[in-house]
């Protein structure tokens, strides 16, 4: 039982997004605004019981009040609600709502705990590689991966999901994008994508652009954001006139619709590989949400937000 | 010349440089006769309601920037109340464009110049305006001739601080104006682009100590202009 601080980590953080979708700001749910996500924060102050008994002691002065606090916060000495294992999972932020529901169930059929981190892939990395607590990391392409294979990071990988390209606009938008030369028109004066020197929605987008001879001229209307959700959201609120997204980020929204489909041929193709980090390698309930994310029950969610799941390699003959 | 300035900065660097030099003058500029009205009439006047003026105007200093940024977004947007009106009688569309982010780094200054300003405003000896109110001045007259030149330093000191404080803007700046490189990819959402890009930490140390160098001196020059200010007061 706990007494102050550190709320039940999934229930509050939802109720939070929650709210915060509610009152439309344009944070999708687990959306994270960096590395001092809540969840990390409450782990950051945990309750101790020890802690809670000085702090009464010093406050109060007397009277049955503080005795009964002291009796209280002594109890959670006991039974600390953490006594699940923790893991850590970093996602890639296109992956927020499928994994927010596959970790849903993990947990329950699991007794772990899952502690979930999105942004896009570069600022994940970027965090992994400065120690954050991370044991299964899901990015959006390969690239951010062999970076943290270079660093020996990286314990276990495979490639699990692949995914589409497309342009979206608002939904009550008269537009036509009937091919990507119509980006350079002058009805589009924003076009929102993932940074494409670091977002892998934007590294996609750009060598999808460049491919087509299009990115000289349409570079100086990219609105770069910081994740691909965050371009969603320019494209929802109207702000950018057209954005390039995941066909998986369209789907989620009411407020934009597909207005092009992009050919698969015109970037490298998109994967999405799941790593299991080196610290996690030794923690066995990091391993088994590895193993989970790669079974069949992962995969019906993934498919069912619209991911491809790839074929598990076949098991390497020694 | 040319590999000169290249050696210093790159082009990117250069770009943010400007970007951020002229946002944070123009916000200043912009923002400073609607804070010396603000500062004056708060010192000056008493009114019913004064204390929900001085609330809202210490608002942008309380609040998270992100938010200030994202109130932004929603009035003046392309389906919010300001900017749909702008855009359909002016044809003119303010987020994502460089006026965004002078409109944010305004609104996020306000409070502090504002600050300064009353502190200018109150050490001007009320005796001397009305002095020259009996000698045959009308207010406007008074406020031009006596008030604000004894009050001078003060209003460059709020002035330096609004352009120091819109300098340093990020969170109001990257929500309303978003990152657009060449248009509003001021110092700080350089820097920001630049940390999560491969090897980009190694390379941001040139705009860090640009953006330390550029904020001492606004603060020094601020200090010193608001401190020659208040000894007025004593003199």
């Amino acid at each position: 039982m706990r007494l102050f601080g550190a709320p039940g980590h999934s229930g509050t953080h939802r109720r939070f997004v929650k709210a915060g979708e509610a009152a439309g700001t344009g944070f999708h749910a687990g959306q994270s605004v960096g590395i001092l996500d809540e969840e990390v924060l409450a782990d950051t102050f945990p309750a101790h019981p020890a802690a809670l008994l000085l702090m009464t002691v010093t406050t109060m002065r007397s009277g049955p009040v503080p005795v009964l606090l002291c009796a209280v916060a002594l109890a959670g000495c006991g039974a600390d609600g953490s006594a699940r294992a923790k893991v850590g999972l970093f996602g890639a932020a296109s992956t927020t709502d499928a994994l927010d529901e596959i970790r849903a169930r993990f947990e329950q059929t699991h007794d772990a705990q899952v502690r979930a981190n999105y942004a896009s892939s570069a600022t994940l990395a970027h965090q992994i590689e400065s120690g954050a607590g991370a044991d299964v990391f899901l990015s959006a392409n390969v690239q951010w991966v062999d970076y943290l294979e270079d660093k020996g990071l990286v314990a276990r990988r495979r490639d699990l999901l692949g995914n589409r390209l497309v342009v979206v606009v608002p939904s009550d938008s008269q537009l036509r994008v009937a091919s990507l030369e119509d980006l350079l028109g002058e009805p589009i004066e924003r076009l929102a994508l993932g940074d494409p020197e670091a977002v892998p929605a934007g590294i996609y987008a750009k060598q999808a652009l460049v491919n087509k001879g299009l990115w000289e001229r349409v570079q100086k209307k990219v609105v770069a954001a910081d994740d691909v959700r965050r371009a969603l959201f320019y494209v929802e609120t109207g702000n950018a006139q057209a954005g390039i997204v995941y066909s998986t980020d369209a789907a989620i929204s009411d407020s934009v619709k597909v207005a092009l489909e992009i050919d698969a041929d015109l970037s490298d193709p998109i994967r999405y590989p799941l790593v299991l980090l080196g610290q996690g390698a030794e923690r066995p309930a990091a391993v088994s949400l590895f193993d989970y994310l790669g079974g069949p029950e992962a995969a019906e969610v993934f498919r069912k937000h619209g991911f491809t799941v790839l074929e598990a390699p076949a098991p390497r003959q020694e | 010349m040319d590999y000169f300035t290249r050696a210093l900065l790159s082009p990117e660097e250069w770009s943010a440089l400007w970007l951020s030099l002229t946002v944070a003058t123009c916000a200043a500029m912009v923002a400073l006769p609607a804070g010396i009205v603000v500062g004056y009439a708060l010192v000056r006047f008493s009114f019913r309601g004064k204390w929900l003026v001085e609330a809202l105007v210490s608002l942008p200093l309380v609040l998270p920037p992100v938010v200030t940024g994202y109130l932004l977004l929603v009035l003046f947007g392309t389906h919010g109340p300001i900017g749909s009106v702008l855009e359909q009688w002016l044809g003119l569309r303010v987020v994502f464009t460089w006026l965004a982010a002078v409109l944010a780094a305004m609104v996020v200054s306000f409070p502090l110049m504002v600050r300064a300003i009353r502190l200018a405003f109150q050490s001007v000896d009320p005796r001397l305006e009305m002095a020259a109110r009996s000698l045959g001045a009308g207010r406007v007259a008074t406020f031009f001739s006596v008030s604000l030149p004894l009050a001078r330093r003060g209003v460059v000191a709020g002035w330096m601080l609004a352009f120091a404080r819109s300098l340093g803007e990020f969170g109001a700046t990257i929500m309303v104006a978003g990152n657009i490189e060449g248009h509003t990819r001021t110092i700080p959402l350089a820097l920001f682009t630049m940390t999560t890009r491969v090897g980009g930490v190694g390379q941001c140390w040139r705009l860090v100590a640009l953006s330390v160098l550029l904020a001492c001196g606004a603060m020094i020059a601020s200090e010193w202009l608001e401190r020659r200010q208040t000894r007025r007061e004593s003199a």
